[in-house]
Formats: C-alpha cells, structure tokens, sequence
C-alpha cells in the first residue's frame, strides 16, 4: 500500500533533495513519462535514458515549485524538450516522425497525450493506496472483467470480491472527498 | 491548452471514471467537452475500455522499482564524478588511486563474486582499455573486465564472464522470468562478443548499445539495438528472433547471421545479410532479403534500397579490420572516432569529401594510418594529442 504526499510534505522534501520526494515521483509518474516517451522515440533503451535525464534535471533544478501540477509540468515540459532534440538530431524521415515533429500538430498533440496519461496517473497512483487484495478486484474490474471472472481468477468467492469492490469504492471516494475539500480550501484562500 | 486547464481535466476525468463527480464539476467537465470536437474524440478515447486495459497493463508490467534504482545510480554516480573532479583537480598525480577504488566499490556493490583476486593494476587496466558496460536488471552497472566473474541475476539466472572477457548467460531449468532486461553498452575505443541465453553471439563494435532479456519468453526473441552490431543467431523456428533499430526499423529472423550498422548520430542503417533469410520492416514496408544482400536506408534523403554486396567488407571489423571501397574520408573519420577515440579535423572540403581505399587494422593504431595516407595520397595529415587534422 502506497501512501499519498501532501503537497507541503512532497515539497519540502524535494527542496531538501531527499529521495523519498524522487522515489514518490517514480511511483506516480514513471509509467506516464516512459509511455511518452516511448511513444515519440519509439525506442524503449533511448525512452528509459531520457525518463532518468528528466529526473536527473528535476534533481539538478533550483526551481521553487509551489504545486505538484508545477512539478508534473517541469517533467512534461523536460520529456518534450527531450524528445524533440533527440528526433532533430536523429533527422529521421521514417513516417511516424513526420507526424510527431510537424510543428503546430506536435505542441497540442503532446499536451493531449499528457492528459491521457496524467488521468491514468491518478487513477492508477489511487489504486495503489489500496490493500493488495482490493487492489487487484478494481484492476480486474477496470480491465472490464466481470465479478464472476475476477473470482476465478483470484480464487475468491463472488461475495468476496463484491466485498473488495464496495471497500475498494468507498476508500478511494473518501481519498477524493478529502482532496475535494482541500481543493475547496485553496480555492477560497485565493 | 493551458497548463492548470489540462490538471483540471484530467482530475475531473480520472474522478469520473472512480466515482461520481460534484453537479458544479459536472458542469466544468461538460463546457470543456463542448467547446471543442476534438476535445470530445479525445475524452472518448481516454475513457475507452482499450485503453484501459492497455494502461493498466502497463501500469502492471512496468518495473518502476528498478528504474528509480538506476536513477539513484546515476545520482551516486554524478556525485562521485562531481567529488572526484574536485579531488583530482588539487593534485593530477592522485588520479589513478580514486578510478581504482571507483571501481571496486562498484564491483562491491553489485555483489559481484570474483573467482579470481583481482590486483590493483587489472583495475586499472580496464578502466584505460574502455570496457563494456553492463546494466543488470536492478539498474546497477558494472564494468566488464578481463577477470572471471559469477553474477546472480533475477529468476535464477547466472551471467559467466570467464578470464578471456567471455560472458555468457546461463540459465537453470526452473528459470522462469521474461521481463528481466539487461543493457551492454561498449564505448568508444572497445569492442566486445558475448552470448545470449538462447546461444545467439552477438559482436558489438564500439559505441554501441544492446538491449536484451536475460532469459527469452517462449513466443519470440526481442531485442533493441543501436550501433554496429553482428548478429549469429540461434536457430529455433518456434521462436523467430526481432531485432528493433531506433529508427523504427525492425528485423525478423529464424535462424541467420547479419550485420547492422545504425548510429543514432549517423544518417543512415546498414542491414548486410551474411546467411539465412531475414524480413526487414520499416514503417510500412517490408523487404525480404537474400545472403550477400545488404538493405540501405538513407535517413536523410528518406530513401531505402536493396542491393548484392561483398558481405566480408561489412563485417571484417569483427576480426578488428575495416574494410573501405571508395568511401568518403568522413566515413572514415566516423571509424576512427569510434575505434581511436580521436577526432578529426578536416580543414577544408575537398579532404573530407576525398575518397579512401583500404583496410585499416584496428591493432595498428592510428599512427601508422596517418602515416601510410601521408605517403600515399597527396592529403596532408599530422596528429596534435587526440586530434587528427587533415587537409
């Protein structure tokens, strides 16, 4: 079960250079970083070695981040900056590339593919807050298998993953209430 | 689309699809899927089963543990650097004495288990040589040097380095792991051959990087490469064995040997056929090719072709040999650069667009070269520490 930072705490940390702050940021946004970057470079080795410089660039910032979308940005904005000069250099004229480096196209196409992946950030960083059991029944439910499937496969009971599914529901809406409500708070503050 | 749009939307979105939004969120979500069609296909698209599915299997397959690993690495790494930069820059003379314990401590972190006590001096000869360098799959690099090593990698696998730098990887029946990566990586001025789990040898020229499972999965044989590397394949026709290129070139064999030479600086691949048959896929075509055969891509001016060639010119640099017919010198240079670890300088046009025949022997060193193209062309050639200026 993974914990969720608190904006102040993940903050701190991170002006303190410590590696919770950075091993935080893997668990939520690793997957999404490399998805893109793999995406545009259509080269895992090559998308792995970029996802680190960006970290490494986060880790080598004097940047005073105040939110974590100013955080998640700084790492988009890095992938991209990434992945545009390494296509340059490349000059490769195979068709995908065209696609991906035709200029205006490119800047809202990347920034859609970060929404994409940003909703599935969430999600999946909300499921990992969930005991080990829970967690699997929402990923097999969420992978579109129904109850009776899902207790085959985990060699449950119906009752239980139904069991699973109502806790699983009500943890995460308690997540969202709470962040709602700080959402709220700032919004009021400012 | 603005940055705190883009957060907002996809909160709003990742909160719909985990429970019920608020009236007013509602609201938000809907007025931003009416002001644009495009916004709409691209909510559809998001909220698809398909990528759903897909997501959270990437989710599951990903190893994030292991990349947050190499990343701390690295970290470590720089620091080192960054110390030992400011340690060496007091005194020249202590130089030798950090690289050697560098090393060690490396070696000692990798719970590498030396069969053979290795001395002060091999440290630090292969530090000078430029050895490979190996990823496991924890991240940890180690470097590949002249001694016996025995390493443990995940799912029971052992990967052998015997005392001829020889490595190969072993694994024991019960082994059962697919998703288990490892990258070798030779820098300038190293080549090197190791074996595959499946007994596929694979030559590496310099600057050059290969990334491969350290045990198959039982459908097909995945691997990505960069640089020039010479492939002998394995035969086993259940399992056709992939070669990915980065530049989405990718190569599907049964059981052959080819060449492929594809820099990531250089403008163009090379695929050269020695036996057997491979496809060869780029984008949407596919080329079958033949023995002696050797596929072109020109990257730069986006053409491909096929054409016969004298195989033994492409793949001489395995014996430490490069063979070149009427080549422009800059393709030499390319060489030299990567073999020497010297640049060149050409000083006017003409040098570099003059055209080299020959065989360089990789042991002679670039000396001799420079002297032989001295005496036998009327290029004027002279070395100033790791430059080669030519005009």
């Amino acid at each position: 079960m993974k914990q969720i930072l608190d904006t102040k705490t993940l903050i701190s940390l991170l002006e303190r250079k410590d590696n919770k702050a950075y091993q935080y940021l893997y668990e939520r946004y690793y997957v999404s970083l490399k998805a893109l970057a793999n995406y545009y470079l259509r080269d895992n080795v090559q998308g792995e070695d970029l996802v680190q410089d960006v970290f490494v660039a986060l880790w080598e910032s004097r940047y005073k981040f105040r939110t974590e979308n100013e955080i998640k940005y700084f790492l988009y904005r890095a992938l991209k900056n990434g992945c545009v000069s390494l296509l340059r250099k490349q000059k490769l004229k195979a068709k995908y590339l065209h696609e991906a480096l035709s200029a205006n196209v490119e800047e809202d196409n990347f920034w859609e593919k970060v929404l994409e992946e940003d909703v599935y950030a969430r999600l999946m960083s909300a499921i990992e807050t969930l005991p080990p059991q829970c967690k699997l029944v929402m990923q097999l439910t969420l992978e579109g298998l129904k109850g009776q499937e899902i207790a085959e496969r985990l060699q449950i009971s119906l009752a239980t993953v139904k069991e699973y599914k109502g806790q699983g529901k009500k943890i995460l809406q308690q997540q969202l209430k709470g962040r709602g409500a700080l959402l709220a708070i700032v919004l009021i503050i400012f | 689309m603005k940055r705190d749009e883009l957060f907002d939307i996809s909160n709003l979105i990742f909160r719909e699809l985990a429970e019920e939004l608020t009236s007013e969120e509602r609201r938000r979500l809907e007025a931003w899927l009416g002001s644009s069609e495009r916004n709409r296909t691209l909510y559809e698209h998001i909220c698809s089963e398909k990528v759903m599915r897909e997501k959270i299997r990437e989710y599951r397959e990903s190893d994030v543990q292991a990349a947050f690993e190499a990343f701390l690495a690295r970290k470590e790494r720089i620091g080192r650097g960054r110390r030992l930069v400011r340690y060496v820059s007091r005194s020249a003379a202590v130089l030798v004495l950090p690289l050697v314990l560098a090393v060690w401590y490396w070696a000692k972190d990798d719970e590498v288990l030396p069969t053979r006590t290795e001395t002060v001096a091999d440290l630090t000869a292969d530090v000078v040589k430029n050895r490979p360098i190996l990823t496991l799959s924890s991240g940890r690099q180690m470097v590949v040097g002249d001694s016996s090593l025995s390493i443990a990698e995940g799912g029971g696998v052992r990967i052998q380095v015997d005392g001829n730098g020889m490595m190969s990887y072993n694994a024991s029946d019960s082994s059962d792991v697919t998703d288990v990566y490892n990258t070798m990586r030779t820098p300038v001025q190293c080549d090197f051959v190791f074996t595959l789990e499946d007994g596929t040898r694979v030559w590496m020229n310099a600057a050059s990087s290969l990334r491969y499972p350290v045990v198959f999965g039982g459908e097909e044989r995945v691997v990505y490469a960069e640089g020039e590397i010479f492939f002998e394949v394995a035969k086993d026709a259940e399992r056709p064995f992939r070669v990915h290129l980065g530049n989405g070139l990718e190569i599907r064999v049964l059981g052959t040997s080819f060449n492929v030479n594809s820099y990531a600086e250089e403008d163009f691949t090379e695929v050269t056929l020695v036996e057997g048959a491979v496809e060869a896929q780029f984008g949407e075509k596919a080329y079958k090719m033949r023995p002696n055969q050797q596929l072109y891509i020109d990257e730069a001016q986006g053409t491909t072709s096929l054409t016969e060639v004298d195989v033994n010119d492409y793949i001489a640099w395995k014996d430490g040999q490069y063979v070149f017919k009427n080549k422009p010198l800059w393709m030499v240079a390319k060489v030299l650069q990567r073999w020497y670890g010297v640049r060149v300088v050409f000083e006017n046009e003409a040098a570099r667009n003059s055209t080299f025949t020959g065989v360089i022997n990789k042991n002679e060193g670039v000396g001799l070269l420079v002297e032989r193209l001295n005496a036998t062309s009327t290029l004027r050639c002279r070395i100033e520490g790791k430059e080669i200026y030519i005009r």
